[in-house]
């Protein structure tokens, strides 16, 4: 009976899906607004006809502002479909999106100045035509000019058979502006990104020499960083810099599209920095090492990868690929529930990807550019629909969010880190969490500026919830891994904040928190990992007095700390005030939530602080072989300090490039002019 | 002067202690003192490089500005740079001279520390380099940065021991509580910057001279004004955030000296000098300072009268005097606005005097805490109760804290009184306007006797009695300073009301509309109104009480009665006594507050994301666990079930594709 039921449920519903088989009409989708001058060629056919090819010849590739430039617009018929004898009458009609076309005698400019047409009725049109348009490029260089086209042709027999239409679409991007690209002269980025793998296959070769997996590593790492200064120093000056493309599959319109500009430079920059100190922190790894350091150097091409890629398809790819890596170290180098911690990172965080990914295709198929590119797609923005645009926005949210981690999607960061070693935790922390964010600035907001207008609340509401919960764990925890790992989440509320108000201000600080808790986290990690090491436990209850033992290196924790509460002089300060200043811009008093937050941060601080390194010593732990720390764990975090001072002081260094990107990506989303 | 004009390398002020600092921390180990000479060297370059400044900038007629941009976008700026005006001058001065003296009376203090005087002095003199930055600051912004800077200081220094549970547990209150209010200055730049697009000082004050824009802000200007003024609260150690303060004591004392006479406290005093263009716009904000001082210093002086602690009864004076400093830049400034309202001619007496105050203070408090410092050294311990009889002993120290107590007691005509003096005066004048001043003033001229009282209170119990042999006086390098300062907290007041024009204190540091305030007047102001001589009397009746109470022998020559046995007849004063002692029970407050329900609060929330929050994660994933394992059983082999599966699955699609991504409004 159960089954009869089932089969009959079964037979109406397929049998409602039969009228699905008949497809609307096929529109033309390039701009037009339905109604004008697409409407006429229904009646030549009911779908564009390959035979008529209709290119735009003399336009660049990027204009300059205000210049005049001629343009061609070319039909030609195939001449075997083109019925031979009878005359064919047509004409085009031809929409930019900004800029203005020069009247001619021939065309008609209407729309000022953005349509330009030439009425077919009656016009003869050779087998190849050329109309001859001046356009003048538009003052603002900061923008992507789209050319919309239309072309018709019919031989006037009242039929639609011997007729054709066709479209196309043509852009330019203005000389100067934010998707402008800027064609590398030495492939810089792709050297960065293979150096780290040639690094851990000279690794893998090398596996049984007990010194040569660590040399190797910090050898291709320091290199890396030197390539990823030069990057970071030739992105500034607006639109993507050193771009490289290698077609990967032509027919999906995937390719390696890679480039930075001012929003992923500094998390280049970041990468570079952290992958050596990670390294020389790990430098007495002795469980597997040249696994380790190769695991390493492969996470380090894989976050590099997702920083300067700019090609949807290839920015997920090296965004899962960075998973592997981190479930390894996590699982294999990790303490008693590493199966647990790794498992719960891995399944969490790729099931949130898959929703980003369905994001991805929808942007994909909607924007039916048959490219991948995030420039293409971003450019075609401002044809979706509302609608369309918040359930990208969510989807695309919703995956990034994880990462980031936001509160309630955060507790698999907490067990991630107190089972993760040290090298990992400080990859977690200071590159992987940044991976959320960037993508958010990078890969969501431009493409669905509308739907991130209308996620401005929720945005809100979550960091500030991120920002105060997270505080208040941290105010809760013994073990200072845990305490570290619910202040990255507080933290990053904090740079979340700064997007959600869609202000310069605001994004430029969110990015400058990402690299100045890129700097700190990651040392506050080093920290608990020297604690472990020393006393074999984080357990701050059992610590207590360590300044006593080793005043050198709790020296160089106090200012971590501090650095890491938000004091003035060291780089979180920056990117703090920044955000509550844009923040308090766009959301008035609700900016005193964060700042309840500002002070409970400041409290779990140093309280920690105080329990674990003031104070006498702890009677109930065994401090005797504990002294100052050996020169590979002392020196990464002197190197941080000494950064973090470097951009708490000196913040133009970062600011420069990111203000400049930041501004570009508003004028992409509309939001500024 | 010298062919230069000094002010444009004024960055040097703030950078050459903090180089000092970065010096001794790399190179203090192996040198003399640890590194004590490095840091004199430091802060004495520092300090002749101030007072070279300040002089041009006394002698100069425009406020001095430099700047350059911090960062910037397309939208906003913000600057950092130099701005020197005469508030600054005094400031430099004043920080640089005692910072100074501090450094070279730690030379002997500290000289028992080993080798942690290395940590010592690279954190003092990072403390005095942050303060001088914090001085000659030009934005707000970088006021704030070295503000917080500062703050950090005190937190190292104050938990200098810091293996003493007490210390560490001091500094971090310390921080908080001054976090607290930092905090909301940092929301009132915030609201400055949004309503007038700068930070600076120049650029925000030229905007202020415009009514029309004053007009348009008013609302945003009062909320700024008030939010900087916590701030102030916070650092300068107001009610109700005036707890961390007698905790800070933990330190070493000569910290305590720099704290209170020179570098954080006065930080407060002095944006709320800074602010006042902003302030005079906003009579509210100014009552409640005013209000807010006159409180403070009332029932700061009432605590300081029974504590036992001689660094706890200095603190508690310092903040009673940080009171009458606040009490009177509010009066002064709501003089200021309720002549501009009149249309009269405005001028604000109170800032002339609250910054007069505030460098008598810097003298006779340094003085004190010094002094105490010396005391201790001999004494071996901070309670007055154990100790006495140390006049003969050190007669250095006992003389010159004797100098330290009449000048803040307001005795004539050391300097203390001609400041105080000045205070009151300037609230007295506003009571003909509005009845409230009428009443800080009675409370001020009440916390005049009473601190009269309690200083004298101390000097007895310290000094008089039968005579302790053990103690002998202080080093050389501790007792110059205290000379030094004697001279100062003695004649400090005098001799800058009676500088030959135009270098009177009046002329230098006021905040009118008229060209000038005449010393002379001031003086003869001073000596012919009848208020002066209420005053007076109060410091002479407080004294004499303390005399009464503390010294008056039984016998000539005997020890002192010290018969307080009226305060446990009565059940009301035992009360207050315990009240007052308990320090108000505001400290506990704060603890429970700080510590218990956040910490309560904390605990709530670490339990909810693990079960509520991360079981449902974990519950979700046994979920899909138990349902894998259900699902398990439909690879059963059997073809036709397979082929229903299938059919199923394809109306399931169908459903989807037809129906429910519709209703999402988006279509392939």
């Amino acid at each position: 009976m159960k089954r009869l039921v089932l089969l009959l449920v079964m037979a109406v519903l397929i049998a409602l899906s039969l009228p699905a088989e008949s497809y609307p009409q096929g529109l033309p989708r390039s701009g037009f607004p339905s109604g004008e001058a697409a409407e006429g060629c229904y009646c030549h056919g009911v779908q564009p006809n390959a035979s008529l090819t209709v290119t735009l010849e003399g336009l660049p590739a990027n204009y300059t502002a205000g210049t005049e430039y001629l343009l061609w617009l070319n039909v030609s018929h195939d001449p075997v479909s083109r019925v031979a004898g009878p005359i064919h009458y047509g004409g085009f009609s031809l929409r930019v999106s900004s800029g203005i076309f020069t009247d001619d005698i021939n065309l008609s400019v209407s729309g000022n100045g953005r349509l330009v047409s030439h009425s077919g009725v009656g016009t003869v049109m050779n087998r190849d035509q050329h109309w001859r348009l001046v356009w003048t490029a538009p003052a603002s260089p900061r923008e992507t000019v789209t050319f919309n086209y239309l072309v018709n042709s019919a031989n006037g027999d009242g039929t639609a058979s011997g007729d054709a239409w066709n479209i196309g679409e043509a852009s330019t991007i203005g000389e100067g502006s934010r998707s402008a690209l800027h064609e590398a002269d030495v492939p810089l980025l792709s050297t960065l990104l293979l150096l780290s793998l040639l690094g851990a296959a000279a690794i893998c070769i090398g596996r049984r020499s007990p010194l040569l997996p660590r040399t190797v590593a910090l050898g291709t790492s320091l290199v890396s960083l030197a390539v990823s200064v030069a990057v970071f120093l030739q992105a500034d000056g607006g639109g993507y810099r050193l771009v490289e493309e290698y077609v990967w599959s032509e027919k999906l319109g995937i390719s390696l599209l890679f480039g930075v500009d001012g929003i992923s430079a500094p998390m280049v920059l970041l990468t570079g920095l952290l992958t050596p100190l990670t390294i020389i922190f790990a430098w007495n790894e002795r469980r597997q090492p040249a696994v380790f350091f190769a695991l390493l150097l492969v996470m380090e091409t894989a976050l590099l990868g997702v920083f300067v890629s700019l090609d949807y398809f290839v920015f997920y790819l090296f965004w899962e690929v960075a998973l592997i890596p981190m479930f390894f170290l996590i699982a294999v180098w990790g303490g008693p529930r590493k199966r647990y911690a790794s498992l719960k990172f891995f399944i969490y965080t790729f099931t949130a990807s898959v929703v980003m990914l369905v994001g991805f295709m929808a942007l994909y198929f909607e924007a039916g550019m048959e490219s991948f590119s995030m420039i293409e797609i971003q450019a075609q923005s401002h044809r979706f629909s509302d609608r369309f645009q918040l359930w990208v926005f969510a989807a695309l949210f919703l995956g990034f969010a994880v990462k980031m981690p936001m509160v309630p999607w955060h507790t698999w960061l907490p067990d991630a880190h107190v089972e993760a070693p040290t090298a990992g935790s400080v990859l977690l922390a200071g590159l992987m969490l940044k991976m959320g964010l960037y993508g958010l600035i990078r890969a969501a907001l431009p493409v669905a500026p509308d739907g991130a207008e209308a996620f401005v609340p929720v945005m809100v509401a979550i960091a500030i919830a991120s920002i105060l919960y997270g505080a208040l764990l941290s105010l809760g925890q013994t073990d200072l891994k845990k305490l570290v790992a619910y202040a990255s989440i507080s933290h990053m509320g904090v740079a979340l904040l700064g997007v959600a108000t869609l202000t310069e201000l605001g994004i430029a600080g969110g990015i400058y928190m990402m690299f100045a808790h890129g700097l700190l986290s990651p040392a506050m990690f080093m920290i608990a990992g020297v604690l472990l090491h020393q006393i074999g436990t984080r357990n701050i209850p059992k610590l207590g007095g360590l300044a006593q033992k080793q005043p050198y290196t709790a020296a160089l924790f106090v200012v971590v700390f501090l650095g890491s509460l938000g004091l003035p002089g060291l780089a979180i300060f920056v990117a703090e005030f920044a955000v509550f200043v844009a923040f308090f811009q766009t959301h008035g008093y609700w900016l005193l939530l964060p700042l309840v937050g500002v002070v409970l941060t400041a409290g779990y601080h140093l309280w920690a602080l105080q329990r674990a390194f003031f104070g006498p010593l702890n009677p109930r732990t065994d401090f005797g072989r504990v002294g100052e720390a050996p020169w590979y764990e002392t020196l990464p975090l002197t190197v941080i300090i000494g950064l973090a001072l470097l951009f708490g002081i000196a913040p133009w260094l970062l600011m420069d490039p990111v203000t400049g990107a930041v501004h570009d990506l508003l004028q992409l989303m509309g939001v500024v002019t | 002067m010298l062919g230069h004009n000094l002010q444009e390398y004024a960055w040097l002020i703030p950078l050459i202690p903090l180089l000092g600092a970065g010096l001794v921390a790399a190179f203090g180990r192996h040198s003399p003192a640890r590194g004590g000479w490095i840091a004199l060297g430091a802060v004495g370059l520092g300090m002749v490089m101030a007072l070279l400044v300040a002089y041009e900038t006394f002698d100069s007629a425009q406020p001095f500005e430099q700047e350059r941009t911090w960062f910037e976008g397309e939208g906003f700026a913000f600057e950092m740079g130099i701005y020197l005006d005469n508030l600054a001058a005094l400031m430099l001065i004043v920080v640089s001279f005692v910072s100074f003296l501090v450094v070279v009376y730690s030379l002997g203090y500290m000289a028992a520390e080993g080798d942690r005087r290395v940590r010592y002095f690279a954190e003092i003199c990072l403390f005095v380099g942050v303060m001088l930055g914090l001085v000659i600051a030009s934005s707000f912004l970088q006021l704030f940065i070295f503000w917080e800077l500062v703050g950090l200081c005190s937190y190292l220094l104050i938990g200098f021991w810091y293996e003493k549970p007490s210390a560490a547990s001091a500094a971090k209150k310390a921080f908080l509580v001054t976090r607290v209010g930092d905090v909301f200055l940092l929301l009132g730049l915030v609201i400055l910057y949004n309503s007038f697009g700068s930070l600076n000082f120049s650029t925000l004050f030229a905007q202020l001279e415009d009514p029309a824009v004053v007009e348009a802000h008013a609302q945003a200007l009062t909320r700024a004004t008030f939010c900087i003024f916590l701030g102030a609260v916070g650092k300068s150690a107001q009610f109700p955030l005036h707890v961390w303060l007698p905790d800070a004591m933990e330190g070493p004392t000569t910290v305590s000296a720099l704290i209170h006479a020179a570098t954080m406290v006065k930080a407060g005093v002095y944006l709320i000098a800074r602010a006042y263009p902003l302030l005079v716009h906003c009579p509210e904000t100014l009552l409640y300072i005013a209000v807010t001082g006159g409180f403070t210093a009332f029932i700061a002086a009432a605590m300081a009268m029974v504590m036992n602690d001689i660094k706890r009864v200095l603190a508690y004076s310092t903040i009673s005097q940080l009171g009458y400093m606040f009490l009177a830049l509010g009066a002064g400034g709501w003089a200021y606005w309720h002549a501009a309202e009149a249309g009269d001619i405005a001028s604000a007496d109170g800032y002339t005097a609250g910054l007069f105050h505030l460098m008598n203070h810097a003298f006779f408090k340094a003085l004190l805490f010094l002094g105490a410092g010396s005391v201790i050294h001999a004494a071996h311990t901070q309670d007055m109760r154990e100790m006495g009889g140390l006049r003969k002993a050190m007669p250095v120290t006992s003389t010159v804290m004797g100098l330290a107590v009449l000048s803040i007691a307001g005795f004539p005509p050391f300097s203390g009184f001609w400041s105080k003096d000045l205070v009151l005066e300037s609230v007295f004048e506003n009571g003909e306007h509005y009845w409230l001043f009428r009443l800080l003033w009675i409370l001020a001229m009440i916390t005049a006797a009473m601190t009269a009282f309690y200083m004298a209170r101390l000097w007895y119990m310290a000094f008089s009695g039968p005579e302790n042999e053990q103690a002998h006086e202080s080093p050389r390098s501790m007792t110059t300073p205290l000379i030094v300062l004697a001279v100062l907290a003695a004649g400090s007041g005098a001799i800058a009301l009676i500088l030959p024009n135009p270098n009177s204190f009046t002329l230098l540091i006021n905040y009118t509309q008229e060209t000038s305030l005449d010393p002379q007047k001031v003086i003869e102001h001073i000596f012919f109104s009848y208020t002066t001589y209420i005053s007076i009397l109060a410091a002479v009746l407080g004294l004499g009480l303390g005399w009464w109470f503390y010294a008056r022998p039984e016998t000539p020559g005997g020890a002192p009665r010290g018969d307080l046995s009226f305060i446990g007849d009565s059940p009301t004063l035992t009360w207050l006594h315990a009240f007052l002692g308990q320090r108000l029970h505001m400290a506990a407050l704060f603890d429970w507050t700080g510590l218990r329900m956040w910490d309560t609060v904390a605990w709530f929330c670490d339990r909810f994301d693990h079960y509520v929050i991360d079981g449902s994660v974990n519950g979700l994933a046994a979920l899909a666990e138990r349902s894998g394992q259900r699902l398990r059983r439909v690879q059963s082999g059997f073809t036709g079930h397979y082929a229903s599966l299938s059919l199923g699955g394809l109306a399931v699609l169908v459903l989807l594709v037809r129906y429910l991504i519709p209703l999402t409004g988006w279509s392939p």
